[in-house]
């Protein structure tokens, strides 16, 4: 077939057609992504934001590298400092130097939030992808064990389930808790794909590529999963959001991440001692300051993502 | 309708019977001896005592075993007896729950209040810097961390002005030995013990509802039946609120009738750093000392609020908007 087309002569007006077309196609060469993006430029708070959430990115990998100091390093000669040359936000009451903590635990804090989301969106895609795309009774089964997850209360399943995993240790709670995260926020996600595969599934292209008989995984995962990729993006970015504050009120609590592992939750917790919360408030305040702007930043990242993939938004 | 709901609650029961049973095995799998923290810690006992309180307690037999018993007794109305507060069960959870409520509810009707009128001022003048203003301000709202909300509060205001308490529900002098005043001296004291805790709920309850209101608002504000409200001679007035907002209402009606049961089991953190009495407080309270029938009976609880709140969020949905059909 390509042959022919090839041999076969073209005339000039084809010829002209063609080329025009292509010229055409090299301006107005934009894929959805970039149409996304461009919005998403044009957004000047979903750019504060981006920009918020990227130096706070910065801030947590390179601050406790400058600083260069020891996590575990401590002077109780030094303790419960006020905020000093020194010691720009003060010691804590071990001697530690609170700012180092502050950015240490952001690390800790951060990396819970993208690892619960990114469980989310794992768990969600798949569940409620395989229940869109198979129906019938998988779709009953995968749906009604969805409704179940879903009808868990979130805050207290959470904090009871935390408590019975006191046993693991420190170095691996943040993964601990961003599985529990995960395996408690997915239904929602589930429940979107699956009415997005729905509706997908009729569609002519799909049809055409059951006539080119591609493999069921092809199909989920080329065909079907591009088309609800940016439901997925907007979904994972507020589920982020999410997870660091639902880690960090767990570890408020004393179920997350506890001390001496920093994360913002468990600075926060410091602030449970009436002697740390009445007079040394740089011991927790700061971790709480952190932790809105983040969320803040994160969730006007989404909402601008949001505004961006919308195609009913005007560019 | 009728039989929507009555189909509806029948499903329900095996999805509460499934998470019944994750409950009971968490609440099973948390670590600590239960027995040692029915008889308390340090309590010296005689080994048959403690094989004795371990039968009665059905602690000999293996989980499942326990399960069965308890839910047989959960269904004849015993739920089981809290020993840290050596109260029935649902004796506790009926005064505690009335505590989250009044706190809920007060901050729940405050948000609506307010975000209302912003919420549709916000679509009325989309784009504009008022606008941007509470979208930024409720923004903070769901972002803030409610516990440390509270924190700040407590430390800037709980410390500085001494006429409003930080912590608890009633002052701890009068409510042991009475109210001098009365009822009204309660009703005013209780109302002081919560400024700051509605303060904080407000607060994201505000954010919460505004952002609904906003967005379902401008949905239906460049409708044709707006215009045609418009072209009638309406008053503004009367066209943003009898003709938009009634049609905004519809996701608003449906995010409610979930708010509803939640009311009853609501700010679990938040409780705990006001130390209001509330289910919230409870719950932490009961993991914390091990008073397992009481966690597990505050889970279940919250369990089936909210079950009724994803039922009652759907019939909603379908009694404001009758375009919406359930099939019975």
């Amino acid at each position: 077939m390509t042959d022919e087309k090839v041999s076969r002569p073209m005339n000039k007006y084809q010829a002209e057609a063609i080329a025009a077309k292509r010229a055409d196609e090299k301006i107005d060469a934009v894929g959805p992504w970039m149409i996304a993006w461009r919005k998403f430029k044009a957004n000047r708070v979903a750019m504060a934001g981006l920009i918020i959430f990227l130096l706070i990115i910065l801030s947590v990998i390179f601050v406790p590298i400058i600083m260069g100091i020891d996590i575990n390093e401590y002077d109780i000669s030094q303790m419960n400092q006020a905020p000093s040359a020194a010691h720009l936000l003060g010691t804590d009451a071990q001697g530690r130097d609170c700012m180092f903590r502050l950015f240490y635990g952001g690390r800790i804090s951060i990396m819970v939030g993208v690892l619960a989301a990114v469980l989310t969106v794992i768990f969600g895609c798949l569940i409620g992808g395989v229940a869109g795309y198979y129906g019938g009774w998988v779709d009953n089964l995968l749906m009604r064990f969805s409704e179940i997850v879903y009808s868990l209360p979130f805050t207290p399943m959470i904090i009871a389930v935390a408590a019975t995993m006191l046993w693991v240790p420190q170095q691996q709670k943040m993964y601990t808790v961003a599985m529990l995260i995960g395996i408690l926020s997915w239904p929602g996600l589930a429940r979107l794909v699956r009415g997005q595969i729905l509706t997908l599934r009729e569609q002519e292209f799909m049809q055409a590529c059951e006539a080119l008989g591609f493999s069921d995984s092809s199909k989920i995962i080329k065909h079907l999963m591009p088309n609800v990729i940016s439901l997925v993006i907007v979904n994972a970015t507020l589920q982020m959001a999410g997870a660091i504050l639902t880690e960090a009120g767990l570890s408020y609590l004393g179920m997350g991440i506890q001390p001496p592992q920093p994360s913002w939750g468990s600075l926060m917790n410091l602030g449970r001692n009436a002697q740390v919360f009445q007079n040394y408030p740089w011991e927790w305040v700061p971790a709480g300051i952190m932790c809105l702007l983040t969320v803040v930043s994160i969730n006007l990242i989404g909402e601008g993502l949001r505004d961006a993939f919308d195609p009913k938004e005007i560019q | 309708m009728f039989k929507y709901i009555v189909k509806r609650l029948l499903t329900s029961i095996p999805v509460l019977l499934i998470i019944t049973m994750v409950i009971f095995g968490v609440v099973k799998a948390m670590p600590g001896d239960e027995l040692t923290a029915y008889l308390g810690p340090g309590t010296k006992v005689t080994q048959e005592i403690k094989e004795e309180t371990r039968a009665k307690l059905g602690l000999d037999k293996s989980v499942p075993e326990q399960y069965v018993r308890w839910m047989g007794r959960l269904l004849s109305g015993d739920l089981g007896t809290s020993f840290t507060l050596k109260k029935p069960v649902g004796e506790v959870i009926g005064t505690y729950v009335w505590n989250s409520f009044l706190l809920n509810i007060v901050a729940m009707l405050l948000g609506l209040a307010l975000a209302i009128p912003v919420g549709i001022r916000q679509a009325v003048k989309k784009g504009s810097a008022e606008d941007n203003f509470w979208t930024v301000f409720s923004l903070l709202g769901i972002s803030v961390p409610t516990f440390f909300f509270g924190m700040l509060l407590i430390y800037f205001v709980g410390m500085n002005v001494s006429w409003i308490p930080i912590s608890g529900m009633r002052d701890s002098m009068m409510a042991s030995f009475g109210y001098p005043g009365g009822i009204m001296q309660e009703i005013g004291d209780v109302a002081v013990h919560m400024i700051l805790p509605v303060i904080v709920l407000t607060f994201s309850e505000f954010a919460t509802f505004s952002r609904y209101v906003r967005n379902s608002m401008v949905e239906v504000i460049n409708q044709d039946y707006v215009r045609t409200a418009r072209a009638k001679g309406l008053k503004e007035k009367t066209v943003i609120y009898k003709h938009a907002f009634k049609n905004a209402q519809i996701p608003l009606v449906t995010l409610l009738g979930m708010y509803i049961p939640s009311l009853f089991s609501g700010a679990t953190i938040l409780e705990s750093v006001f130390v209001w009495p509330g289910i919230g407080k409870v719950l932490i309270d009961s993991i914390n000392q091990r008073d397992t029938s009481l966690t597990t009976a505050c889970l279940v609880f919250s369990a089936v609020l909210m079950i009724l709140g994803n039922l009652l969020s759907d019939v909603c949905y379908s009694l404001v908007d009758p375009r919406v059909k359930v099939d019975g």
